[in-house]
């Protein structure tokens, strides 16, 4: 327990009777980097703002190092937080608006000064202080309100989509910015995402949810290569899924073929769920194949080719290196390890 | 020709609107006592203005009562515009909509009814004098500041205030360096109107000052009862003149907040 630096115990919001996040459980350690991912309007905003103060939960706790903080107002926790729509102060400069935790702090002003400015070039804005916020890009104000944050040096960070407004290169550069920063400084930084690929390139741990409910916590190569049931393995990359039926210890049946597989512990004839990755089918002539097809489209996506194989009215996605043509027979082969299954969904 | 005709049109507006005025301060400078005939230039009407206790105690006490009120009308109408934004959105737009009834009510309603209302508390040693007079303008006063204030709340970004307070920042320390700054054109504006209202005010103010109490306009129009004379003409241009800066200073301040948002 004692490694829990925060921790949310069935924890329930609820705006006029409807569910917006619904009985959570998680905890993170000192210096982990959480990631909160899951698609739009499934609650990561309202979870993060329990965790800073700015909604009281309709039930359960929050605990910081072992004790509550639902009652602690915002001004009295050690959290700061980038939040989703930058929230600057707009009559303020760029160097007041950083400078206003600090102020606060009645920090001196000549350690003040070098702190926004060792902040500035961090997010990679030196000298931009006297600037006023409505003269800054949207990529640029978001880049502010994370230092806004960080200069506090927080215990723990929240952040709500912070690189939305960035563009590819930059969301990659600051990525790992932030990365870094987390490492480097120690914070506990808890992140909130809709995008799986920032989730898995920077998590320690990740966090799933859909519609209020948490559907899968674990590292990112848990969650990518053993995903608890199919909306987390449709959510964290594109998948095949299928229905099947658990046959018996390593063996599965589904698309009416028998495969060998590596999963035990299920039920004898169980219905479930088969998850297939695109880059784990093999196409292939020979006589390892399992199931047959034929080449429905084919499409350049620059490191690969991404084809779909119509086989008995199912279509498959396949990412290969090597094309085929369109309306070839083709042979597909999936390796035992490569078969993911999951419950079935309620 | 349709551009003549519209100008034209303009032209006639402001003729019918503002010839009376014109016609009034022209007079105010006559130097006869006929409101007809121009007789030639002088500041008689003005000096006399000055002269006349009655007219100046009047002034003294519109110029009171509108400090006052608008002064305190800021203040409540401020703090109910902030508790305003941050209630749940039904009971804001009832609110907002009880705010509206008094600025359309017809002053007369709203006059004789504070009148009642006072009379009703006479019971309590309350008599109609300078207090009720004042309390009946911060009472309309409010509505006009709260309507103010507010779209400067609303224009303020998402999640401002919970932003300064994450940073370690108290309700009221959060309102005073980052609400104060954001909504202060919108508070500015607010007390001008409120001032200039309080000035201009005769209905409510003849019906809640009672005996012994007069404001300008109460003054002028007891003036004319007893027949026009031209320090009517002369005290009106002054109102008039004042009432125009203020007016002015009200653009100014919203024109600069505009430049400033763009
Ligand atoms: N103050 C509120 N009153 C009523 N409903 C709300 C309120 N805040 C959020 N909701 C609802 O709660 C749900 C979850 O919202 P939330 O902002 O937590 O989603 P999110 O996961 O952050 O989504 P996004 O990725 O779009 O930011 C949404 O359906 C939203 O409409
Ligand atoms: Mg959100």
């Amino acid at each position: 327990m004692s490694n829990r630096l925060i921790e949310g115990i069935h924890l329930v919001k609820e705006y006029d009777g409807s569910r917006v996040v619904d009985n959570i459980d998680f905890w993170v350690k000192s210096k982990e980097f959480l990631t909160i991912l899951g698609p739009s309007g499934c609650g990561k905003t309202t979870t993060l703002r329990m965790i800073g103060g700015f909604e009281t939960p309709t039930s359960g706790d929050i605990l910081l190092s072992g004790k509550s903080i639902v009652s602690l107002p915002p001004y009295e926790r050690p959290i700061n937080t980038v939040f989703q729509r930058y929230a600057l102060f707009p009559h303020m400069s760029i160097y007041d608006n950083i400078a206003f935790g600090l102020h606060i702090k009645k920090m001196p002003k000549s350690e003040i000064d070098k702190r926004v400015s060792k902040m500035l070039s961090l997010v990679n804005l030196e000298g931009f202080e006297k600037r006023r916020v409505n003269s800054l890009s949207g990529g640029q104000q978001q880049r502010i309100a994370i230092a806004r944050a960080l200069v506090n040096e927080p215990q723990i960070l929240l952040l709500d989509e912070p690189l939305g407004a960035l563009d590819l290169k930059l969301r990659k550069e600051m990525q790992l910015e932030l990365k870094y920063m987390q490492q480097d400084l120690g914070i506990t930084f808890i992140y909130v995402t809709h995008d799986q690929e920032e989730a898995l390139t920077m998590s320690d741990k990740i966090i799933i949810m859909n519609k209020g409910k948490i559907q899968q916590v674990g590292s990112p190569t848990d969650i990518y290569n053993e995903p608890e049931n199919a909306f987390v393995a449709d959510f964290i990359g594109e998948s095949n899924i299928v229905s099947g039926i658990f046959k018996e210890d390593k063996v599965v049946e589904f698309a009416g073929t028998i495969f060998p597989c590596i999963d035990t512990g299920f039920a004898r004839d169980e219905a479930i769920d088969v998850v297939v990755r695109p880059e784990d089918i093999e196409i292939t002539a020979d006589v390892r194949a399992q199931l047959h097809g034929v080449v429905d489209s084919t499409v350049f996506k620059g490191v690969h080719y991404e084809m779909i194989v119509i086989e008995n009215e199912r279509e498959w996605l396949i990412q290969s290196t090597i094309p085929h043509e369109e309306g070839k027979q083709v042979g597909l082969y999936i390796a035992p390890d490569l078969i993911h299954i999951m419950k079935k969904e309620a | 020709m349709k551009k003549h005709l519209a100008r034209l049109y303009t032209f006639l507006i402001f003729f019918f609107l503002y010839a009376p005025i014109l016609v009034l301060i022209i007079f105010s400078f006559n130097s006869s006592k006929s409101t007809a005939a121009w007789s030639g230039f002088s500041l008689r009407w003005y000096s006399e203005l000055f002269r006349d206790k009655s007219i100046m105690k009047a002034l003294y006490y519109t110029l009171l009562c509108a400090v006052l009120s608008s002064g305190i009308a800021t203040v409540f109408g401020t703090i109910t515009a902030y508790g305003i934004h941050h209630m749940r959105r039904r009971p804001q737009k009832i609110l907002l909509t009880i705010n509206n009834i008094p600025l359309l009510n017809p002053d007369i309603v709203t006059g004789i009814s504070l009148m009642a209302l006072f009379s009703a508390l006479a019971v309590l040693r309350f008599k109609l004098g300078f207090t009720t007079m004042l309390i009946a303008h911060i009472a309309f006063n409010v509505p006009y500041v709260i309507l103010s204030v507010l779209p400067k709340l609303s224009q303020m970004p998402d999640d401002t205030i919970n932003a300064a307070m994450d940073l370690g920042a108290t309700p009221f320390y959060a309102f005073r360096k980052v609400v104060l700054p954001e909504i202060k054109p919108g508070i500015i504006t607010g007390a001008i109107m409120a001032f200039t209202m309080s000035i201009d005010d005769f209905v409510i103010s003849y019906f809640t000052a009672g005996v012994g109490v007069t404001n300008l306009s109460i003054q002028i129009y007891t003036m004319a009862r007893r027949g026009i004379k031209p320090s009517i003409n002369a005290l009106s241009t002054l109102m008039f003149v004042a009432v125009l800066i203020l007016l002015l200073l009200v653009n100014k301040y919203s024109d600069e907040k505009e430049q400033l948002m763009s």
